[in-house]
């Protein structure tokens, strides 16, 4: 079932056009890569669909619903949550606390109770405490569940972003460069964590430039450039399509 | 202990009333907004309670409830101008609202009496129920610290992308915390004025809206401790430098600056972070060899 659907989506930054009309499909389940060199629009799109921005023109629909005009906060709530390009974790905070506000969403205590220090405040931050214990034996970071986020490693950093992405136990998850700086062991390891995810039903839209990665998880492929669709479907077509092929090795001299 | 507290009873109000304004600045700060309201939502709760009780006879516990109902609902009030705007733009709107109080209490005579102030409150709050208000309102920050309101203030305050992509109505508890922040100023205020017997206009200007942020950036702006340690300092400073006589507050700048320099956090929590990075590198220590990091 499509989870998520753009129709005609555009972002225009005053005479730039960076995404111009793109129409995707999101399924459950599946991981959707979405691939286009630098500058292509990728990370705008993923903007758009979380509502960091607005679309200029073109509507997204979440399970049918239209979320284009929802402010960031709502459209999160309705169980879309993502990882940064730039990784973006609360420097100042441990690992654990860090993955305990991705739980912001699945609160149930009232606000007086959380005001004044109720017990049914502190027993819920129990439950998230080891309900986020449980992700990051998941990512086999125990070791550094009482780090300070800032002072970890890089590929360690994008985790702990990927386990507070997940504490907000998303329908669709979007992965904006995941394994970026990565080696190929550590690559594959989480390669198995996000296929585990799709099993689960949860739909993945993976943006990466390593291709190897993409063409060996991906059901579905969009590729970008200049913010238009050039070419779209399984891994297999989609590289061997001529203008993919232009698109990312340039066109090929004619003598 | 009790003839210790009797000799510096002023002294030990004094620090107690600078740590509920202190609080009152940190509350905004922690949620990353920064506001400078605090003087003139303490003038509102000062000038509430003091004419409240005056002017209408209502007894000062009454005066005193209104002074924090009126400080949250003026915080509440000024948040909502403030919403669109962030970091030095709103520190530059809420000094210009002090300033519009400080104003407005000058000019309509008739009510709050002008440059002369109120004088005659009655003093009904001593020493013991300015401590008895001072650990309300660290139970109540230690209780919030820890909450998912505190969770959210602190995912706000680092960065609010973050916060609106987990979902975090930046927004509203931005909101929240100009309440909360309005609240206890319009509390510190209403106590100030039963503590005083008189109030007057420019006890609530710049002056106090340095002393409260000065506090906080002193102290230290996340840890609970940081404002009491800062509020502290900066009561007992002019008191042992009291030698110096005009110079004391070249002393008093001095030791902010080289605070701001080689404590960017506050005396509080530049120590906390540090000791809490040495923690993670001896942990990091000791695991290590096993593995080396990508």
């Amino acid at each position: 079932m499509t989870l998520l659907q753009t129709e005609n989506v555009s972002k225009r930054f005053g005479g730039v056009e960076a995404v111009g009309g793109l129409t995707i499909a999101i399924e459950e389940g599946q991981i959707t890569g979405l691939i286009g060199p630098n500058g292509a629009g990728k990370t705008t799109m993923v903007n758009l669909i979380t509502g960091l921005l607005q679309a200029t023109a073109g509507r997204i629909l979440l399970r049918g619903e239209d979320i284009t005009a929802l402010p960031a906060n709502e459209v999160a709530r309705r169980g879309v949550s993502r990882t940064f390009q730039n990784i973006r974790l609360l420097k100042e905070a441990t690992v654990l606390d860090n993955i305990i506000v991705g739980y912001h969403i699945r609160e149930k205590t009232g606000f007086i109770d959380n005001l004044i220090g109720l017990p049914a405040a502190r027993r819920e931050r129990k439950e998230f405490s080891a309900r986020a214990m449980e992700l990051i034996k998941r990512f086999r970071m125990e070791r550094y569940q009482d780090h300070i986020a800032g002072s970890l490693s890089y590929g360690h950093q994008r985790r702990v972003e990927m386990m507070r992405a997940l504490a907000m136990d998303p329908k669709l998850l979007l992965l904006d460069e995941p394994v970026a700086g990565m080696n190929d062991v550590e690559a594959l390891e989480l390669g198995v964590i996000f296929r585990d995810l799709a099993a689960e039903g949860i739909g993945v839209l993976l943006i990466e430039h390593n291709m190897r990665f993409v063409m060996s998880h991906c059901e579905q492929i969009y590729v970008v450039n200049a913010g238009r669709l050039i070419a779209s479907g399984t891994p297999d077509a989609v590289s061997n399509d001529p203008t993919v092929i232009s698109a990312y090795l340039g066109e090929a001299v004619s003598a | 202990m009790s003839d210790w507290l009797i000799g510096y009873a002023p002294l030990v109000s004094q620090a107690i009333l600078a740590c509920g304004f202190a609080f009152s600045q940190y509350i905004v700060l922690r949620a990353g907004v920064f506001s400078v309201a605090t003087a003139g939502l303490a003038s509102i709760g000062a000038y509430t309670a003091a004419l409240l009780t005056m002017r209408l006879g209502f007894p000062p516990a009454i005066s005193l409830v209104a002074s924090l109902l009126v400080g949250a609902l003026a915080g509440g009030i000024l948040s909502i101008p403030l919403a669109r705007l962030r970091g030095v733009f709103q520190a530059i709107a809420t000094l210009a609202f002090v300033q519009i109080v400080l104003s407005v209490t000058l000019y309509i005579e008739p009510v709050t009496g002008g440059a002369l102030g109120l004088n005659g409150i009655p003093h009904v709050i001593g020493t013991w129920d300015l401590m008895l208000f001072l650990a309300a309102v660290v139970y109540l920050m230690l209780a919030l610290g820890n909450s998912s309101i505190g969770r959210a203030f602190d995912a706000a305050r680092q960065d609010e992308t973050v916060a609106v992509a987990l979902g975090i109505a930046v927004v509203r508890y931005h909101a929240l915390a100009f309440m909360l922040s309005g609240a206890i100023a319009g509390l510190t205020g209403g106590l100030y004025a039963f503590h005083r017997y008189s109030i007057v206009p420019e006890q609530f200007g710049f002056p106090l809206l340095v002393e409260s942020l000065a506090a906080v950036v002193l102290g230290g702006r996340i840890s609970v401790a940081g404002p009491i340690v800062g509020a502290v300092m900066l009561t007992i400073l002019p008191e042992l430098a009291r030698g110096l006589a005009e110079q004391r507050y070249l002393l008093h700048g001095a030791l902010l600056m080289v605070v701001i320099i080689y404590l960017p956090g506050g005396i509080v929590d530049t120590i906390k972070f540090r000791l809490g990075r040495r923690a993670s590198e001896r942990l990091a220590a000791s695991h290590g060899g096993s593995e080396s990091a990508p």
